[in-house]
């Protein structure tokens, strides 16, 4: 009981040298047992998307992904009226009180298998998701309330999601937290492995954190194009209801696609 | 070029002669497997399943029963058989598959019920992180008589005060077996596997003789009486090196083997001693995700086995884990409380004694020997425990091997991330493992569910914190670098590389002001809990403040502010008078509480009386002695032992405090 499959990068010389890159080496090679040094998150970053980047593109196709990301839409759009709760009560029918993020993690959790085909991007594109609905909650409930608000607390929360600016922000927050599971897919293996010192490790992690956070926000926020482009397809494709699928897959599309020049982008402008 | 999956693995794997085109036209050559354990029929046997010999045991079993312990056998050998795709894979796509099991039984009508197979699979597939288990069934199976007393009006006479529990040899099972010795004096069944592997079994029978040996001073024990150990046998055939290693569906056959002695003993549960942090296990990296982290005792499992296990029994069955709210570091005090440390060291909780190379007992590096030896020394019982049973000193010694790297800074990565969470943001950070938990808790309101998982997190957190001070006191020179690469390197480096002058002139700084905040009530205590302090204080590593030393005519209330706000450390002698005291609690300890929490001050409550303590404002806190189990008890052999452990607690609070 207890043990776990500790996982490695495979043995490649593409691979090594982003495992160099991690230990703050140049590209040259791993160093084992090495300091973290002067690393540069945004290479780590780069060079790990180029490595796997067809693979992040079927994970982004995947349809476990859209079922993740069309239920925060489905949540925006039950949301949206302001002194009616039935349709966000009916997402979550065993919530009489409150309804907070496990509880709508619960429901997601169950759309998410139900089209499951590939498990390793299944359980990255969840976790994303409801990665987003907790911190966009934690962020947004009345200060005064706990974690734990009565269900007005909770309802006035997540109405604010359904505004154009609320669910770009947890559009925001689903695809970094997506961008970060799935670099610390391959990252995690063997960080731990060559940063062999804990505070270096934690800078480590940081850094990465900071780095997926920035480009995440460049993308949506400083990037006005993703910003508008968000708030309007919420307000034009949400305004009658649940958008199509096809709608979605427009969205997700658009998103990955700032995204990914942010993200390849971001070694070149330093 | 195009990476990634293109379809789910699948295998269709036939046991007990059942035809594997028949039910699986769709298959491939390549994805079918045939197993079977006995001999002289079409498939040769290729798995060993000792039901006859578990049977003879037992007398007579019913034949669902006979059925179940053969369809755990057959998923045990299929995991063992089919391989899991490589740790350097990119992406584990190999690690998940769909099953597919066609199985002739005896029991037909039941096995088939969808209700049944529906349970099956949410139980495996959750457990083994595999993306389903389908299953068929063909009636017809029989197998002879395992002896002439195989027969129903022979079977096993219920024992329904007994207990049925899951016995490994390891840590959590041991002291479980200790305290119902000691709480009880009912019979206690011991259940294990025997997989084939020899040292295994050699530490579980070892551990048993030195549980039944008659000790003097506990007579009313009847241990050799009391327990009985029953072992069933399934391996691969003749020593066989298994494809796969990971075996994440071993428990299922464990607990399917202690759920048919229960079920003969007429009992309604079995019970399973694992601590919670390891049944939660929270995956410590993104990859470890999708059950590459056991989830053997997870709530959700046990959920998923309460089920199945009624459906199979016809009535309402249990799987009892009552040290689902201990860390690892509980259960060794546990054991520690009962005066039977000296077991400890016969207990064997590795993973990976292939790795031992004839030293010790264990290979030191895996997580399970990661786990055990931060609760031991957490539990300060290593000095008799420790001796060379660990074939890598992670400790002392260049860590040399990578995932052994990777999984001692992780464990302790994640145990000081836990306490570097409040609950809301051990709620927001860990959203994702969390909602697979809290409902199967049996805790109706999720924010309480929360509360306590955020609570028994925190408290693993500390006591790795304390095991690593420990460590540290037991064994860092300040005039010698620790080897590169070795733990102590490792939790030292920042200071060696960047704050060398602070660490190496330690000595050279002043004394750390310590504040007690006392009742007066208690002022004995406080006189003796300042002796023991009082080396420190002429070594010149503190200097300790009391309102007795406020002097005449001085005004006391500035005096007390003052020192209050300037200690380094506060000591919170803490008794049922203290909390009863306005001042003590409203005044000193909240305005303690805020330096701690600015992370001006270091707050340490010194349990010197029993009292309800734990939910207070301090309650979160590392309390000492050991476990804040309080000065004045029946847990010390005397005040001045438990005094000795206090002032240990406060020279490492205090000289960690000092290297900031």
């Amino acid at each position: 009981m207890g043990h776990e499959r500790v996982g490695t990068l495979p043995k490649t010389k593409s691979w090594r040298k982003i495992v160099g890159l991690m230990s703050g080496g140049n590209a040259g090679g791993t160093s084992i047992g090495g300091r973290s040094g002067d690393f540069d998150p945004s290479v780590v970053a780069s060079a790990t998307m180029e490595q796997v980047r067809s693979r992040f593109r079927r994970l982004q196709q995947d349809d476990a992904t859209k079922a993740a990301f069309t239920f925060l839409v489905r949540v925006a759009v039950a949301a949206r009226p302001p002194e009616n709760d039935s349709e966000l009560r009916r997402l979550t029918p065993n919530s009489p009180d409150n309804i907070t993020p496990l509880k709508l993690s619960r429901v997601l959790r169950k759309q998410v298998a139900a089209v499951t085909a590939f498990p390793e991007y299944a359980v990255i594109a969840e976790s994303a998701a409801i990665d987003a609905l907790a911190q966009w909650y934690e962020a947004n409930k009345p200060r005064q309330a706990g974690l734990f608000a009565s269900f007005d607390d909770s309802y006035s929360t997540w109405h604010r999601v359904s505004t154009g600016a609320g669910f770009c922000e947890l559009s925001r927050l689903f695809f970094a937290n997506l961008l970060r599971r799935y670099l610390n897919y391959f990252l995690e293996r063997e960080a731990s492995s060559v940063i062999t010192s804990l505070a270096e490790r934690d800078r480590f992690r940081d850094r990465m954190g900071a780095h997926v956070e920035d480009v995440s926000n460049h993308a949506f926020e400083t990037s006005k194009i993703v910003q508008s482009y968000a708030a309007g397809w919420f307000n034009s494709h949400a305004a009658r209801g649940m958008p199509s699928d096809r709608e979605i897959d427009g969205f997700l599309s658009y998103g990955f696609g700032k995204m990914r020049d942010e993200l390849t982008r971001e070694p070149a402008d330093k | 070029m195009s990476h990634g999956p293109s379809a789910i693995a699948r295998s269709f794997v036939a046991c007990n002669g059942a035809d594997l085109v028949s039910h699986f036209p769709q298959s491939s050559p390549h994805e079918r497997l045939a197993l079977e354990y006995r001999d002289g029929l079409a498939t040769p046997r290729n798995l060993n399943i000792h039901l006859p010999k578990f049977v003879g045991d037992l007398n007579y079993l019913p034949p669902r029963l006979l059925d179940l312990l053969e369809i755990a056998s057959y998923v045990y050998g299929a995991d063992r058989n089919i391989p899991r795709g490589s740790k350097g894979d990119v992406e584990y796509h190999r690690w998940s598959r769909e099953y597919h099991f066609a199985v002739r039984v005896r029991d037909h009508d039941f096995w088939q019920r969808p209700d049944v197979v529906a349970s099956l699979d949410e139980l495996l597939s959750f457990l083994s992180g595999n993306a389903c288990y389908r299953f068929e069934f063909d009636g017809g199976h029989v197998t002879p008589q395992a002896n002439l007393f195989d027969t129903e009006e022979f079977a096993l006479t219920p024992n329904p005060d007994a207990r049925v529990i899951l016995y490994s040899g390891g840590l959590d099972s041991l002291a479980g077996v200790v305290e119902e010795l000691d709480h009880s004096d009912r019979d206690l069944y011991l259940v294990s596997h025997r997989s084939g592997q020899p040292a295994t079994s050699k530490t579980q029978v070892r551990l048993l003789e030195a549980l039944s040996r008659p000790d003097p001073t506990r007579p009313h024990l009847r241990a050799a009486e009391r327990l009985k150990h029953y072992r069933f046998g399934c391996s691969l055939r003749g020593g066989e090196r298994a494809r796969e290693e990971t075996q994440r569906t071993r428990f299922f056959l464990y607990s399917t083997i202690a759920f048919v002695l229960a079920s003969v003993l007429g009992l309604d549960a079995i019970t399973v001693y694992e601590n919670g942090i390891t049944s939660l296990n929270f995956p410590k990296r993104q990859d470890l995700a999708q059950g590459r982290a056991t989830r053997t005792t997870h709530p959700r499992t046990v959920a998923a086995l309460n089920d199945f296990f009624s459906l199979v029994a016809g009535r309402s069955f249990r799987v009892d884990t009552p040290y689902f709210w201990d860390t690892k570091t509980d259960v060794l005090n546990r054991i520690a409380a009962q005066d039977r440390e000296g077991l400890i060291s016969s207990s064997v909780s590795c993973s990976k004694t292939f790795k031992v190379g004839g030293v010790g007992t264990h290979c030191g590096g895996c997580s399970q020997c990661v786990d055990r030896r931060f609760a031991t020394w957490a539990a300060g019982v290593q000095d008799g425990v420790e001796g060379g049973i660990y074939a890598t000193d992670f400790l002392t010694e260049t860590v040399a091997d990578g995932d052994m790297r990777t999984t001692i800074i992780d464990f302790v990565r994640q145990a000081k991330g836990f306490t570097d969470e409040s609950i809301d943001a051990f709620y927001t950070n860990r959203a994702s493992d969390l909602s697979d938990v809290y409902e199967y808790l049996g805790i109706a309101d999720e924010e309480v569910a929360i509360e306590r998982l955020w609570e028994l997190c925190q408290r693993h957190g500390e006591q790795v914190r304390t095991a690593i001070v420990r460590m540290r006191e037991a064994h860092d020179d300040p005039y010698t670098a620790p080897k590169l690469d070795s733990f102590l390197d490792m939790v030292r480096q920042r200071e060696y590389l960047k704050e060398k002058d602070v660490t190496q002139d330690i000595a050279t700084l002043p004394p750390a002001e310590v504040f007690f905040s006392y009742c007066h009530a208690d002022e004995t205590l406080r006189d003796e809990l300042a002796k023991s302090l009082k080396l420190m204080e002429r070594q010149g590593v503190i200097s300790g403040w009391h309102d007795r030393q406020i002097g005449a005519g001085n005004e006391w209330e500035g005096q007390i502010d003052e020192h209050l706000n300037s200690a380094a450390v506060i000591l919170l002698l803490v008794s049922s008078d203290f909390i009863n005291s306005d001042y003590c609690y409203d005044v000193e300890m909240k305005r303690a509480m805020e330096r701690h929490a600015s992370g001006e001050a270091r707050v340490i409550p010194v349990i010197v009386r029993d009292c309800d303590w734990t939910t207070s404002d301090f309650g979160k806190l590392q309390a000492l002695p050991t476990d804040g189990k309080a000065v004045m008890s029946r847990n010390w052999h005397n005040a001045d032992e438990a005094f000795t452990i206090v002032a240990k607690g406060i020279r490492a609070a205090v000289e960690a405090w000092r290297r900031r």
